[in-house]
This record gives C-alpha cells, sequence and structure tokens, in this order.
C-alpha cells in the first residue's frame, strides 16, 4: 500500500498496487512497502536527491531542476517545490515526517545520495546548472546537519536512477552504459 | 577507437542513402518557405492547409483539444490557425508531412522509440524562446522549425552506427575522441549535421534551415549572416540535452560554444526563468 500523498495537486498519484512510482521533473515521492520502486528518467542537469529513513525504512526521492525557487515570479515554488533545491527537500523531508518519519532530523535516523548534476561540454559558468544544483543541495542538506554519503555527479551522462525500497543501492543507468550501484 | 574499414566509403553509402528519403509532403514544404518569408501570414497558411484535408482533420483536432477550452467547437480552418498559432502548425504539418522520419527509433543511437521526436521538439521550444533574447532580431518562428529540425539526419545516420555508440562513449570518455560530432565524422566519414543538411537540400528547404541543421555543432562556422539563428538553436538543442531529452547514448557528449553570448544575451537569472518556461511549454504540447 502507498501512503496518501498529502499534497495532491503537486505530487504524482499512482493507482495503488502500481509497484513502480515515476518521479518526472520538479515531482517527489517516498514509499515504505518493501519491493515498491522509486525511479526517476534522464536526469541530465538535474539531480535526484535520495533521503533513506533508518528506523521505519522510508525512502524518498526528489527531482531537483534548479538550485533557486527565487527566479520564479509565477509561483512554480507552491505548486511544484520539488523543481528547486531550497523547496525540494524541506518538502520531501516534510512528506516523509508525515508517513512517519518523526523524530529530530539527524544522520543517525536520516542517510542521504545524490545523483545527476551532469553537464554538455562546456565552459561556460552559466551553463553549470547541474553543479549550481548539487551545490544548492549540499547547503540545504547542511543546513538540516545532513550530508551525502554517496553521490554520482557531473561528467557528460545522463541518469536514469531508481531504488527498491528495502534495498541499500541505488541503481543508476545510461544509454550504451552498463548498469553501475551507488 | 575502433574505427569502420572505410569511412570514406561509409559516407558514400550514406549520401546515396539520403536519396531514398521520402520527400516532404507539398503542404509542408509550402507551409517551411512561408515561415521564411519575412512577414509570414495567417491567410497564407489557411491557404495551403485548406488543400490538404489530412492536415485540415490535425489542426481542427488540435484547435478542438481541451488545452484551448473553448466552449464552441472550431470547424474551420481560418479560425483554427489564428488559435493556435504558427509553432503548432508547422509542428504538425512537420509531423505527419515527413511520413514517419520522427518516429524512428534511433537504436544506433541506442534512443528509445518517440525519443527523437520529444528531444526535437523540446529543442525547438527551447530556441523559440532563447530567439527573444536575441541581440538582434531572431525570428522565433523559424527557430522553432530550426529546432524541430535539426537532427533529421541522425534519421540516416543511426542505422550505420551499428552497434558502436558504446565504444563511442568509452573513447570520449578515455579523451580518445573529443566528442560525438567529431567520433561520426571519425567513424563514418560524416556526421549527423552534414547529413542532415544533405537531406535538407534534399527536400528543397529554405536555406536558412539548411544552415541551422548543417551547423547546429558548429555555430562558428556558419555564414556569417545565419551565425544570429544557428546560434539560437545550438542553444535551443545544449537546453534539451540537459533538461534529459536527448535521442541515446550521444546525449551531453557536445560542446557549447560560449561565443554564443556575440548573438545571445542572456544572464543567468534568465536562463533559468528559460529552462522552468520550457518546461511549462513543453508539458502544454507534447502529446
Ligand atoms: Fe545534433
Ligand atoms: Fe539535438
Amino acid at each position: 500500500m502507498y501512503e496518501v500523498i498529502i499534497e495532491i495537486n503537486f505530487c504524482i498519484l499512482l493507482q495503488t498496487g502500481d509497484p513502480i512510482k515515476i518521479i518526472g521533473i520538479g515531482d517527489f515521492g517516498a514509499s515504505n512497502s518493501t519491493g515498491d520502486t522509486l525511479k526517476t528518467f534522464a536526469l541530465g542537469s538535474c539531480v535526484a536527491v535520495i533521503i533513506s529513513h533508518k528506523s521505519t525504512g522510508t525512502i524518498g526521492m526528489v527531482h531537483v531542476a534548479l538550485p533557486d525557487s527565487s527566479i520564479s515570479r509565477t509561483g512554480k515554488a507552491k505548486t511544484k517545490p520539488g523543481y528547486f533545491a531550497d523547496t525540494g527537500i524541506p518538502t520531501l523531508l516534510k512528506h516523509m515526517r508525515s508517513m512517519g518519519c518523526v523524530g529530530p532530523v539527524s544522520k543517525s535516523q536520516f542517510s542521504v545520495k545524490i545523483a545527476g548534476g551532469a553537464s554538455v561540454l562546456s565552459c561556460s559558468d552559466i551553463f553549470q546548472i547541474g553543479r549550481k544544483n548539487v551545490y544548492a543541495i549540499k547547503n540545504i542538506l547542511d543546513s538540516y546537519g545532513l550530508n551525502p554519503i554517496a553521490a554520482d555527479i557531473g561528467g557528460n551522462i545522463s541518469r536514469t536512477v531508481s531504488i527498491v525500497i528495502g534495498s541499500e543501492k541505488i541503481s543508476v543507468t545510461s544509454p550504451a552504459r552498463e548498469e553501475w550501484k551507488l | 577507437m575502433e574505427v569502420m574499414k572505410n569511412p570514406k566509403e561509409t559516407a558514400r553509402k550514406i549520401l546515396n542513402a539520403v536519396k531514398t528519403v521520402p520527400v516532404l509532403s507539398s503542404s509542408a514544404g509550402r507551409i517551411l518557405q512561408i515561415i521564411d518569408s519575412s512577414n509570414p501570414s495567417i491567410a497564407a497558411l489557411v491557404n495551403i492547409i485548406r488543400n490538404d484535408s489530412p492536415l485540415t482533420a490535425n489542426i481542427l483536432k488540435a484547435a478542438n483539444s481541451a488545452f484551448y477550452g473553448l466552449r464552441s467547437e472550431v470547424s474551420s480552418i481560418d479560425q483554427a490557425v489564428p488559435l493556435i498559432g504558427i509553432d503548432e502548425v508547422v509542428r504538425i504539418a512537420l509531423r505527419s508531412g515527413v511520413s514517419d522520419v520522427f518516429e524512428k527509433e534511433l537504436t544506433g543511437y541506442k534512443g528509445v522509440a518517440g525519443e527523437f521526436w520529444k528531444h526535437d521538439l523540446r529543442a525547438a521550444i527551447a530556441s523559440h524562446k532563447i530567439a527573444s533574447y536575441g541581440r538582434i532580431y531572431i525570428s522565433p518562428e523559424i527557430a522553432f522549425t530550426g529546432g524541430l529540425l535539426h537532427d533529421i539526419g541522425k534519421a540516416i545516420v543511426s542505422s550505420y552506427l551499428g552497434d558502436v555508440s558504446k565504444k563511442i562513449v568509452e573513447a570520449i570518455d578515455r579523451g580518445v575522441v573529443k566528442d560525438f560530432h567529431e567520433a561520426e565524422k571519425r567513424l563514418l566519414g560524416v556526421d549527423h549535421a552534414m547529413v542532415g543538411f544533405e537531406v535538407a537540400r534534399h527536400w528543397n528547404l529554405p536555406e536558412i534551415l539548411q544552415n541551422i541543421i548543417r551547423y547546429h555543432h558548429t555555430p562558428s562556422e556558419a555564414p556569417e549572416m545565419f551565425k544570429p539563428i544557428v546560434y539560437c538553436v545550438h542553444l535551443g538543442d545544449i537546453l534539451a540535452m540537459m533538461a534529459g531529452y536527448g535521442t541515446g547514448s550521444d546525449t551531453l557528449y557536445y560542446p557549447l560554444d560560449d561565443r554564443y553570448s556575440d548573438f545571445i544575451d542572456l544572464s543567468e537569472d534568465e536562463l533559468h526563468l528559460l529552462i522552468l518556461e520550457i518546461d511549462e511549454k513543453f508539458e502544454q504540447v507534447n502529446y
């Protein structure tokens, strides 16, 4: 059974019983049912942040596209908070807490992995959006006293990332490459 | 890197294959000529569409889609065209007017079905939006059309890549070859931009579209008069790949030419906002 996602307007809703939750750009989701999969496709410069809560076995994922929500003048941070690092991580944590991941947010209970943040072959600073996403994500995590225990970031690799609830490792794939684990 | 036995011979075969590509539907061809005119008129588009009943049906269908939320049905092409706009007309005309080229699964690039069209559409939307940041005027409609067509050469090159894209990726990672564009040239004797240019000539596309296709990975080599729009589509292509909309194994393995800033004036905040807007627009039209 999936937990009902409270913020209906900006969460992906899937039929109960579907074991794979697809997390689109700017979406987030979490599950504590062993065997469920959280998956996000082709990250490019986007970054997937995967947060595990140890005592409940809940795993959450958010697909961050941009570092900072202040650029949006149309209230995107409200309709799709997962889109930005500064709103996505707090929203995912809040959502996980609503699923029973209670207690103070600390390294002893929460562990974080990140993947993505790629770029094209470029020297242009403003196009290093992947790197800037990673930087912003690490800053936000730091404000919670968290830091990623594993990261597969950068390079010119568009990563597809998935994790099965109950397992430790994240699967990473990319066209014309063998799958690897994180 | 393993280089195919004879790149020259392969290039000859590929360029010969261009001649077998089905021609563009006559209405799609005429629509592109109109887009290229200095002042594309809705009336002229309407006249072409009217004589092509499958296209008329598709355009009416789009105008009556839920997206426009109209209470009464749009039954005439005169109403439908201004409602959906020029980009939508181009999108619909090209998707149905180039037989099933965009539907092709780019197996040589390890692409999956549907990916090619999504990449092109994403690049088209991005190019349209980037056009408004041109230091001089860049036609958003031509930028959109160029974005849709820029990778058309991949539809042919894909079949000749066989199983080597994995080796190309490894070679780029090891620094043996600098990018995918270079790898295609070395392996096949010709790259997808050049093959696309040949397709564009075969289709008699306006010169500006031929140049966008030919130079989208090497914009600095484009003739001076076309540089602003070539750089515009160059960036549109890159933004599509950065958003994860590529065509398979070559995604992101292309260089960004920083000299774009001679033609496009884009601040960091504007770029972020642009990415957001491209995402929103893509959600609307990707059906
Ligand atoms: Fe290309
Ligand atoms: Fe492309």
